[in-house]
């Protein structure tokens, strides 16, 4: 189970600003792929269109997912291939460590999931005296580092060259040198090694083919490849929503996806995999095991309001326009998922009172709906979660956060509902607002709450006469 | 549609409370293009702050409170982009599916517009005949752009105020950080987003900076007064309203 | 591995996973929709006939849009005529390159017929030694060492292609016997050598293809089918695009055209 800091949201994220080496990092990114993102949407032949069959591709996959399991499960066992279904983090580390105590496992090569982020699995590994190894040049630098991804796509972008050219000087034994084709080039000489000598290879799931019964991996680097061809073992993670049905969703998906992740056509590197190596073929591993994970999933199908969170590809798309994530980075989130696809489903992993800051602590802009490639209603369901942090709520276990704040609100709806009583309400703030400091006319430090408005702002204070009591006496001038 | 009928105005809590000012250069527009304006006396506020912080059934009283007011009217003007899009796409959700209420939020929400709105889409209107001596750049706002898909409107009104020079800023479309009560509940990350806001205002060396959301223009505002900076945040409607002499 | 008492704690574990999700759905078990996976569209064979037998001049102008997206890519195309000329370009370009680590030059090639075709052991210089990867109907584990072992001597790979998409300019690469996967991904060079008629459009039509065209079908997608586009590459050091991360540093395609 990874670790879970939700609760450090506002504290991480106030360090987070206040990092310049993190802020240049993100605005980087954001500058890069964000607008790159739209065009390569809007360069699409079928246009932004795309998105929604995309959208109603997935929606038809989340909606006959038992079938569509079922169907998967079974050509992957009629080649040979193993399965196992597991119910939570333990369930699905566990059986890792079956398998890998079966076949002797000493080291594994590891390509880049999210899923075996959630479930903790390189630490569970590595308590059984089982080495790992990322693979991924970015997972592979944090992994050095001894930290965690900043970012679904690019985990290690809050890194400089700087810091990475004396990660590696220190780590690998390399004379010093700050140029990434070098630095690139060091990590592939010291993971060759690593992927010739794994005795397993572990993998997540991009989306797997249910009618052909394939999982598919995708990657740029050719890490995954590597993983999952040169060891005698390949295990496969997916979260149980990762599918289509037909092979040609595949065409909308993959190159949104692309797009989405990176702006580019095509990932360098696509596989679909259905099974061990049969008996006539000269290499990939003799086993194929492919865990199917829950872990909260199902929790979230049951209801109609947040099922369509199960739609997201992973493809970080949201992250690259976020205004919030631009600012706070990935660690913020303190969950292996960040940006708007975190801040919704991270609380409903987790805890929706336990990650309140999560989809409460951003502006609700929009943008990450319009750069999703499957076009998911994201604003919609953190304005569902506020909901349920406002007044509770029984069947996600939610207790109200801040009795104070409803009460506040309640106050407010009887007031707006009389325009004589608030119109009392402005003249008696107006005359609060009179004992408040103020510098050419504009409020400068506000009481209580408010004073986050103010530790940065200027506010203007009432006008002595409202506009539309001006109105109504204009009206009853003679 | 008569494209002269009388049009009610939802002025905005905001507008209203703080910056009448742009209620009066509305007012004044709508006299320039001949329209007779109607203001109910009775509004407040569309419900949104308590329904962006998770409040539905205080936002349900404020919108029964918009409804009985405005469903009457023929038309409902209204000078923020945020407001327009809570009535339009909110509401009808606030109820019960197929319920009267329903029925009446639909009815309210198919009539109303925002001010650039209207005027461009509707009236076909683009040159009110204004006049502005001054650079500016214009801001576009999160719920008009991406909601109400709003921003080539303002931009052409503002294109024919006679004397003005409209610099695009960086990430014009991005968002300023107010974000309703995220504003003052998460202040570090809402001054981290306003900062860049502001500072591409600064770099486009503009006199001021229009919007047509007047949370967005007091947000930005607020920093510009920190700052002690002398580019003034106008909502449209005050541009709109300054008359070239001749006409 | 999984004996019987194993299955069935799998199969109860499958079946309430299973049924959970139909909880979660609201639904009971039932039929497999027939719909699910598509019924054959009514203009199967006139697609199927138009995109087999596409005109030569359509060909090369899919052979010039797989060029222009190549060159995004960083992935080289190169027109050939014939296969010798095929054959003595690869010679050349062997003559060319040093390899990344160590001076042996050694070079692995699939056995296929139009690798065979390129009749590579009759040109290549004395310093160079060529592998193929023929092998016996069900290799051992002592045949695939000795594969493996040559293939970690092998500076380039060389593949043939089942496709090439030429919108993304992707080659398509199934799994057979006699052709592993990893002469494709660890020699530093991948070389693919390819005819003009496996140049398609576009993703829709590979899919198309694969799943209607009975030839096709026959072999299905196979246990691994790979789609690569380039050589590798990398941006996850300050976004600075390097080629070169895990896979091949470098891929050239050569496309018979005659």
């Amino acid at each position: 189970m990874s670790e879970i800091k939700t609760e450090f949201y506002k504290k991480n994220a106030a360090k987070a600003i206040k990092d310049p080496v993190l802020q240049n990092a993100l605005f980087d990114v954001q500058n890069r792929l964000g607008p790159a993102t739209a065009l390569a949407y809007k360069n699409l032949p079928e246009g932004i269109a795309l998105r929604q069959k995309a959208h109603e591709i997935r929606q038809f996959a989340i909606n006959h997912l038992d079938i569509l399991l079922e169907t998967l499960v079974k050509k992957i066992q009629d080649r040979g291939g193993k399965v196992y279904f597991a119910k939570d983090a333990d369930d699905a580390t566990a059986y890792c460590l079956k398998i890998a105590g079966e076949n002797q496992i000493k080291m594994v090569v590891k390509g880049k999931s999210m899923v075996t982020e959630e479930i903790g699995l390189n630490q569970v590994l590595e308590a059984n005296q089982i080495e790992v190894n990322e693979t991924d040049l970015g997972e592979y630098i944090i992994q050095l580092a001894g930290e965690t991804p900043s970012h679904i796509i690019a985990p290690a972008i809050h890194k400089t060259r700087k810091e990475v050219a004396q990660l590696f000087t220190q780590k690998l034994g390399i004379p010093y040198c700050e140029d990434p084709p070098v630095l690139t080039q060091a990590a592939r000489k010291a993971l060759r090694k690593k992927f010739l000598a794994a005795d397993m290879g572990l993998s997540g799931c991009n989306l797997a083919c249910a009618e052909t019964g394939h999982i598919t991996t995708v990657s740029n680097e050719g890490n995954i490849r590597m993983s999952t061809t040169m060891p005698k073992v390949h295990m496969a993670f997916m979260g149980m929503e990762r599918v289509v049905a037909k092979l040609e969703d595949h065409d909308a998906l993959f190159r949104l996806l692309s797009r989405g992740a990176a702006a580019q056509n095509m990932a360098g590197y696509v596989s679909y995999i259905g099974g061990p190596r049969t008996d006539d073929q000269l290499d990939g591993p003799d086993q194929f095991h492919l865990v199917i994970l829950d872990n909260g999933r199902s929790r979230i199908l049951a209801d109609p309001e947040f099922r369509e969170i199960l739609l997201c590809i992973r493809c970080a798309a949201c992250l690259n326009v976020c205004p919030a994530y631009g600012k706070i980075g990935g660690h913020t989130y303190g969950y292996p998922y960040s940006g708007p696809i975190g801040a919704v489903i991270t609380p409903l992993f987790v805890g929706i009172n336990r990650a309140k800051d999560l989809c409460c602590g951003e502006p609700l802009c929009g943008a990450c709906k319009d750069a999703c490639p499957v076009d998911i209603d994201l604003p919609r369901m953190l304005l569902a979660l506020r909901a349920k942090l406002a007044d509770g709520d029984p069947k996600w276990g939610v207790t109200r956060t801040n009795s104070m704040e409803k009460i506040a609100f309640q106050i407010w709806s009887l007031v707006i509902r009389n325009r004589r009583v608030y119109d009392l309400a402005l003249k008696t703030v107006s005359l609060i607002q009179k004992l408040l400091p103020k510098k050419n006319g504009m409020i400068t430090t506000m009481p209580f709450i408010f004073k986050g408005w103010t530790q940065s702002r200027d506010i203007k204070p009432l006008a002595r006469v409202s506009f539309l009591t001006q109105w109504k006496n204009r009206k009853n001038k003679p | 549609m008569d494209k002269n009928k009388p049009v009610t105005l939802f002025i905005q809590c905001l507008v209203d409370s703080l910056y009448p000012q742009v209620g009066e250069n509305m007012v004044q527009v709508f006299e320039k293009l001949d329209i007779s304006v109607d203001i109910p006396l009775d509004q407040t506020c569309c419900g949104q702050p308590a329904f962006n912080s998770g409040y539905r059934r205080e936002a349900t009283t404020a919108a029964k409170r918009f409804i009985e007011i405005f469903e009457n009217s023929d038309i409902i003007v209204c000078p923020s982009g945020s407001c327009v899009d809570m009535v339009k796409h909110q509401y009808p959700g606030l109820f019960k599916d197929g319920s009267l209420w329903q029925n009446r939020a639909k009815a309210v929400s198919a009539k109303i517009f925002e001010l650039t709105q209207y005027i461009v889409d509707v009236l076909g209107v683009e040159d009110v005949g204004a006049c502005f001596n001054g650079k500016v750049t214009y801001h576009d706002s999160c719920h008009l752009l991406r909601n109400l898909g709003v921003a080539d409107q303002p931009r052409k009104l503002i294109a024919n105020v006679r004397d003005i020079h409209l610099v695009e800023m960086k990430d014009a479309e991005k968002c300023c950080g107010f974000g309703g009560t995220f504003s003052v509940k998460y202040p570090d990350i809402s001054t981290a987003i306003l900062e860049e806001k502001v500072n591409n205002i600064i770099a486009t060396g503009a006199d001021a900076v229009i919007g047509c959301d007047i949370s967005c223009l007091m947000n930005i505002q607020g920093m510009l007064s920190r700052r002690n900076s002398s580019i003034k945040a106008l909502h449209i409607a005050q541009i709109l309203a300054e008359f070239r002499p001749d006409k | 591995m999984t004996g019987p008492i194993n299955q069935e704690i799998n199969d109860t574990q499958q079946h309430e996973f299973i049924m959970t999700i139909q909880k979660a759905l609201g639904k009971s078990s039932g039929p497999a929709l027939p719909v699910l996976f598509g019924t054959a569209p009514d203009d199967l064979d006139t697609r199927l006939n138009a995109y087999i037998n596409r005109p030569v001049p359509d060909r090369m102008n899919l052979l010039d849009l797989f060029i222009e997206q190549a060159e995004l890519l960083n992935l080289t195309v190169k027109p050939v005529e014939n296969v010798s000329q095929a054959g003595y370009a690869i010679q050349e370009f062997i003559q060319q390159t040093q390899p990344e680590w160590g001076t042996q030059k050694s070079v692995i090639a699939w056995h296929h017929p139009l690798i065979e075709q390129l009749n590579l052991e009759k040109n290549l210089d004395n310093d160079v030694t060529l592998f193929t990867t023929h092998s016996s109907p069900t290799p051992d584990a002592k045949e695939r060492q000795e594969i493996r072992n040559h293939l970690l001597k092998s500076y380039i790979g060389i593949t043939a292609a089942d496709f090439c998409v030429a919108q993304s300019a992707t080659l398509v690469l199934r799994t057979r016997p006699h052709q592993p996967r990893a002469v494709s991904l660890v020699p530093s060079i991948h070389v693919a050598v390819i005819t003009l008629d496996q140049i398609i459009e576009n993703l829709t039509e590979l899919y198309f293809r694969l799943k209607w065209d009975t030839e096709e079908q026959k072999l299905g997608l196979t246990n691994c089918m790979t789609f690569i586009s380039g050589p590798s590459k990398t941006g996850d050091i300050e976004l600075v695009m390097v080629h070169g991360a895990h896979g091949p540093r470098q891929m050239i395609v050569y496309v018979i055209t005659g």
